[in-house]
């Protein structure tokens, strides 16, 4: 089936640095527009066999998962 | 917003060819009208150049954060045929940038075969696929830094950039009261990314992956333009792609070529690019 719709997974710093670049410690990923399905991947990704990031962070509903991933 | 398609013979046969592979560039460059190249001294001469010595250009941004946070691009044309990009943050007049990053040189497929050049630019921004059609292709974005809404800032300059040998997430601080130290990688990308371990496609949707590249104090950054990643297998090659949505604007990608991939990315990640 032809792709018909691309979304895009992506990941807002907040608070925003360019506000506040002197906050050393950004809160990252609040209210990311990531869907369940990603987040159900990422909280699985530490178990990979090839050297998946940490699983997924927990949140509270409305919130993301993510990984780190160095290549 | 700016875009050039040409296609370049990556001939390193002689000083001719290799003149043509490498004017064929920087024509392309002048010919966006949108990044600017400055009056540098002891800049490449053309008509004159040999692939022995080769010869570098400079240029720069041209938007209105250029007077209180300047972006300097140098390009370094060698022999193999070869090149090698820095950016910083002045330049001395006479090539040396200040506040640099080097992204580090990569070579290119060395043919007589017309290869694909994708250029696309605003004042602000410089994004390029060269040499699309091997696994040479070198894969280019320098960005400002921006704003969770997508605006862009004069905090600092991201650029990102995968060669055949160097790949490297480069981040130069352009406010004066932060640190100045630069982060980079080479050989793969360090790079933070939602990533999946299996098809993102939902019915005939998909879903591609932005780049939030670390920068100022090691921190996190909101994502750039210029390049995103998708899974391989959900997407056909060279096709009209559908609008993508990013800070709340639609625009327009493509992805020409398989190449570059991987990415350090389980699954090996494809790649698409800004071109508007």
């Amino acid at each position: 089936m032809a792709v018909t719709s691309i979304v895009v997974s992506w990941v807002p710093v907040t608070p925003d640095h360019a506000s506040d670049p002197h906050n050393p410690n950004p809160y990252f990923l609040r209210g990311a527009i990531i869907p369940s399905q990603l987040l159900n991947v990422a909280s699985n990704a530490g178990t990979g066999g090839t050297g998946g990031g940490p699983g997924g962070l927990g949140d509270t509903a409305g919130g993301a998962a993510w990984m780190y991933r160095k290549g | 917003m700016a875009t050039q398609h040409v296609t370049i013979a990556q001939d390193n046969t002689s000083d001719t060819t290799w003149r043509a592979w490498g004017s064929a560039i920087s024509a392309a460059l002048a010919a966006l009208g949108t990044i600017v190249q400055t009056s540098d001294t002891g800049q490449i001469n053309w008509a004159t150049a040999t692939k022995a010595s080769g010869g570098f250009e400079i240029w720069r941004f041209a938007d209105s954060l250029q007077s209180t946070a300047p972006v300097f691009i140098r390009i370094d044309y060698s022999s193999n045929p070869q090149l090698n990009f820095r950016v910083g943050t002045g330049t001395n007049g006479a090539g040396t940038l200040t506040g640099a990053v080097n992204l580090d040189a990569n070579n290119l497929t060395n043919t007589t075969t017309p290869y694909d050049y994708y250029f696309s630019s605003t004042t602000s921004r410089l994004t390029a696929w060269m040499g699309v059609n091997d696994g040479n292709a070198i894969l280019l974005t320098i960005e400002r830094s921006r704003s969770n809404a997508g605006a862009e800032t004069g905090t600092g300059i991201i650029a990102l950039y995968k060669g055949s040998v160097h790949s490297m997430i480069g981040w130069i601080t352009c406010t004066a009261d932060q640190p100045s130290a630069v982060v980079n990688s080479s050989g793969n990308w360090d790079i933070n990314i939602v990533w999946p371990n299996s098809s993102t496609l939902i019915g005939s949707q998909m879903t591609a992956f932005c780049i939030n590249p670390i920068g100022i104090n090691y921190q996190v950054q909101n994502p750039p333009l210029g390049i995103l990643l998708y899974w391989p297998s959900d997407l056909g090659l060279a096709g009209t792609l559908p609008s993508i949505t990013l800070y709340g604007t639609a625009r327009t990608y493509i992805n020409p070529s398989a190449n570059p991939n991987g990415f350090g990315m389980v699954g090996s990640a494809r790649v698409m690019l800004l071109y508007e």
